[in-house]
C-alpha cells in the first residue's frame, strides 16, 4: 500500500524520485504556507460567520440568503477556480483557458504555413490560393485550416489527409454552385508548404520564396457540376 | 481582516434593485440575439462565423475533440441536428432578452451555447472569442435576472396587481453579485492574457520586434478574419508605433483587475478595452465583437436609464380613467404602470376620484367610465375601450413595437370584439358594476376625435 502512495507523492513533487531540488523546496514551502494560512482561517468559525452573514441592510433584512451565497461562491469557484489549474500548468481545457493568443514571440521575418491552392477548370495551368477569401473554406477560417493541416501532417502516416483535402475541394465546389462565394470552378486541389519572407509593404504576399507540394486531389465525377 | 471581509461582502452582495441586472440581461441576450440572428444576412461574407450548422458537414477526418467534448462524449452532430439546436438557441436568446420563462430560457441559452461555441474548436484550433459570453450566460442562468425588466415580471404584475408604486422596491445582494461576477471573469480573462504574454515572452514581448511581425503577418491570410484596414503594415514599419502598441496592450490587459476597485479607472479601462478590441479587428483581423459588447456591462445601466428617464419624463400626456373597485382593471393599470417608463400616463380612479375627474373632464359620464376604460389624450380627445389601449400604444415607448399590430387591417374590429368580451367577462367574474350602471352592456364607442 505504501509503495503506490510514495510513488504518487513522487509524481506530485517532481519527476524521478523524492529528491527535491531547491526550486521544488521553495515552491512547496510557498504552497504549504498558503495552505497553512488558509487552514488557520478555515478552522475559525468567526471567519466563516463574516462571510455567511454580510452586514444587514437598513430594513434589517440580510443582504443574501445562504443558498444565494452558495450559488454565487459556487460559480466563482467553478469559473475562476477552474482556471487556476490551467494557469499553473499552462494548459487549455476550453472553456477554461489561460488565453495564450499572441503570447509567443515572433522572431525574424521568415514565415511558413500549409496552404491550399485550387487548379482552375478554365485554365489548368493556373492555381489560386484558397486562403485569399475566407468564404472559400468555410466553415474553416484560414487560421483554423492552417492549424488542422499542421496537426494532421505532424501525425504519423498523415491519417485522413487525402480525404480531408477532398472534403475541402467538394465543399468549395458545393458552396460555389450554391452562390456562397464568387470563386472560379476548380478541378483539383493542391496542398503546399509555403515559405515567405514577410514584408512590411506586403509585396511578398503573392510571391512566396518557395512552395513545396505535399499532396493533390482531383474533384470526383460525382461532385462535378 | 474584518474590514477586508466587509469590503469583500460589499463588493459582491451590496443590496441593489433588480433594475441593473434586468437591463444587463436585456443588453447581453438582446445584443447577442441581434448579432447571431442578423449577421449571416447583413454580412454574408463573414456571417458563417455565426452559423454553426456547417460544422456538421465537415469531414470527420478533421475532428479532434477538445477536452470538454471528450469528457462529455459529445459527438459531431449532423448539419440538420445543429440547425435545430441553432434555431432553438436563437429563440432562447430572444426569450432570455425579453425575460419570458427567464430561468428556463437562460438555462437553454447556456446549455446549447456550450455545444455551438465549442464545436468549432474541435477542428484544429481553439478560439477564445465566445468564452466570456458562455460564462456570462451561465451566471445569468443562476441569477434572478428575470425579476426586473421582464415579461415574467409583467405576468406576475398582471396576476397579482402589484406593480410599481404599489409595493416597496426590493433590494437584495441577489441583484448585485451576478454583474460583479461577470466583471471578475472579464478582468480575469484580460489579466490572464497579459500574464500569458509575460510568461512566454517576458518583457521582450514589448521591447523586441515581435509586435511588428504580428502586424506584418495578417495580410498573409493567417488570422481567423482579414484585417479591416492595412494600418497594421504602416505601424509595423514604425518601431515606435509597434512598441507603443505592444506596451499599451499588455499594460491594459494587466491593469484590468483595477477596474474592479475604482469607478473612474473602470470606465477608462472599459473604453480602452473596447478600443483595443476594435483596433485588433482593424489591424490584425480577429474580431472580438462579442467581448466589445460585453464591456458595456461595466456601466451602471440602471443609473443611465434613470438619467434618461429624468430627461424625458414628467409631462402627463394621457389620462386613463378606470374602475378602481375592479380587480381586473387594477391589475391592468398595474401592468400599464410597469410599461410606463417615462411616466407619461396619469391614472385616475373613477370610484374614488370622480369629483376631480369631473372637474377636469366635464363631458365624461361616471357610469360609462366605470363600465369601459376611458382615456383622454393631450388634445382632449376621449378614447373608449379598445381605442383607449390603441392610444396608449402611442404613449408608451415599449408600446411602439405593438403599433403595427394595433393598426393592422381588421385589428380594430377584432380588438373591439375582444375588448368587449373581456370587459363583459369582468362584470360576470365578480367585478360588479355599481347599481347606477345598467346591467345591459353598452358597446364600446369612441367619442369626439376618434382616430
Amino acid at each position: 500500500m505504501q509503495a503506490p502512495i510514495l510513488s504518487r507523492m513522487a509524481d506530485v513533487i517532481g519527476p524521478g524520485d523524492l529528491a527535491m531540488t531547491t526550486e521544488h523546496a521553495v515552491k512547496l514551502a510557498l504552497v504549504g504556507a498558503v495552505l497553512v494560512f488558509a487552514l488557520g482561517l478555515a478552522v475559525q468559525p468567526r471567519f466563516w460567520k463574516l462571510f455567511w452573514k454580510p452586514a444587514e441592510a437598513g430594513s434589517g433584512k440580510p443582504w443574501m440568503t445562504r443558498g444565494g451565497m452558495l450559488v454565487a461562491y459556487g460559480l466563482l469557484l467553478l469559473i475562476v477556480g477552474g482556471t487556476i489549474p490551467d494557469a499553473v500548468k499552462d494548459t487549455e481545457h476550453w472553456p477554461w483557458s489561460v488565453y495564450p493568443m499572441y503570447s509567443y514571440m515572433w522572431v525574424g521575418k521568415q514565415y511558413d504555413d500549409y496552404r491550399l491552392y485550387g487548379v482552375l477548370k478554365d485554365d489548368p495551368t493556373k492555381e489560386m490560393s484558397l486562403f485569399t477569401d475566407e468564404r472559400y473554406l468555410q466553415p474553416f477560417d484560414q487560421s483554423r485550416m492552417g492549424a488542422i493541416l499542421t496537426e494532421i501532417l505532424s501525425e504519423p502516416g498523415r491519417p485522413g489527409l487525402h480525404e480531408g483535402l477532398l472534403d475541402c475541394l467538394t465543399r468549395y465546389e458545393a458552396l460555389r454552385r450554391g452562390g456562397r462565394h464568387p470563386g472560379p470552378e476548380l478541378v483539383k486541389l493542391r496542398l503546399y508548404h509555403v515559405y515567405w519572407t514577410l514584408d512590411s509593404y506586403g509585396s511578398t504576399i503573392e510571391k512566396p520564396d518557395r512552395k513545396v507540394e505535399i499532396d493533390e486531389v482531383s474533384l470526383p465525377d460525382s461532385a462535378k457540376s | 481582516m474584518k474590514t477586508l471581509v466587509e469590503k469583500w461582502n460589499r463588493f459582491w452582495f451590496e443590496p441593489s434593485t433588480a433594475d441593473n441586472l434586468g437591463l444587463a440581461r436585456i443588453l447581453l441576450f438582446g445584443t447577442m440575439a441581434i448579432f447571431y440572428i442578423s449577421t449571416p444576412y447583413i454580412f454574408p461574407g463573414w456571417g458563417y462565423h455565426q452559423t454553426f450548422n456547417e460544422w456538421g458537414g465537415v469531414s470527420a477526418v478533421f475532428w479532434r475533440p477538445i477536452w470538454l467534448f471528450r469528457t462529455l462524449h459529445l459527438p459531431q452532430f449532423s448539419v440538420g441536428e445543429i440547425t435545430v439546436l441553432d434555431a432553438v438557441w436563437k429563440v432562447s436568446l430572444v426569450f432570455s432578452a425579453i425575460g419570458l420563462f427567464t430561468r428556463f430560457s437562460t438555462a437553454v441559452s447556456f446549455a446549447i451555447c456550450v455545444y455551438l461555441f465549442g464545436i468549432q474548436n474541435n477542428f484544429g484550433r481553439t478560439h477564445h472569442l465566445e468564452i466570456l459570453l458562455l460564462w456570462a450566460f451561465l451566471i445569468m442562468t443562476f441569477s434572478r435576472c428575470g425579476d426586473g425588466w421582464s415579461v415574467d415580471r409583467l405576468i406576475k404584475t398582471a396576476r397579482t396587481g402589484m406593480g410599481p408604486g404599489s409595493e416597496p422596491r426590493e433590494v437584495s445582494g441577489e441583484y448585485t453579485w451576478p454583474i460583479r461576477l461577470i466583471w471578475v471573469v472579464m478582468a480575469m480573462i484580460y489579466f490572464a492574457a497579459g500574464c500569458s504574454k509575460l510568461r512566454h515572452s517576458g518583457i521582450a514581448w514589448v521591447t523586441s520586434d515581435s509586435m511588428s511581425y504580428f502586424l506584418m503577418r495578417p495580410p498573409y491570410h493567417v488570422a481567423d478574419a482579414e484585417p479591416l484596414l492595412n494600418w497594421g503594415l504602416w505601424m509595423s514599419r514604425h518601431p515606435f508605433a509597434s512598441h507603443g502598441m505592444a506596451a499599451m496592450g499588455i499594460g491594459l490587459e494587466l491593469s484590468y483587475p483595477l477596474a474592479l476597485f475604482d469607478r473612474r479607472l473602470r470606465y477608462l479601462i472599459m473604453a480602452s478595452g473596447m478600443m483595443m478590441q476594435t483596433g485588433i479587428a482593424l489591424m490584425m483581423g480577429p474580431n472580438f465583437y462579442q467581448m466589445v459588447l460585453c464591456q458595456l456591462l461595466w456601466l451602471p445601466l440602471d443609473r443611465i436609464f434613470y438619467w434618461v428617464q429624468g430627461k424625458f419624463s414628467g409631462k402627463k400626456t394621457y389620462a386613463m380613467i378606470f374602475d378602481g373597485s375592479c380587480g381586473l382593471c387594477k391589475k391592468t393599470i398595474a401592468v400599464v404602470k410597469s410599461l410606463d417608463l417615462l411616466s407619461h400616463v396619469e391614472y385616475l380612479d373613477a370610484v374614488n376620484r370622480w369629483p376631480e375627474i369631473l372637474a377636469r373632464f366635464p363631458n365624461l359620464d361616471r357610469d360609462r367610465c366605470l363600465e369601459d376604460m376611458h382615456a383622454v389624450d393631450e388634445a382632449g380627445r376621449v378614447r373608449v375601450g379598445f381605442e383607449a389601449y390603441r392610444g396608449l400604444a402611442w404613449v408608451l415607448p415599449l408600446g411602439w413595437v405593438t403599433l403595427p399590430v394595433f393598426y393592422f387591417p381588421g385589428a380594430a374590429a377584432i380588438g373591439t370584439v375582444v375588448y368587449r368580451m373581456v370587459a363583459d367577462g369582468r362584470h360576470r367574474g365578480g367585478c360588479a358594476l355599481p347599481a347606477s350602471v345598467g346591467s345591459e352592456s353598452q358597446s364600446a364607442e369612441t367619442t369626439s376625435g376618434k382616430s
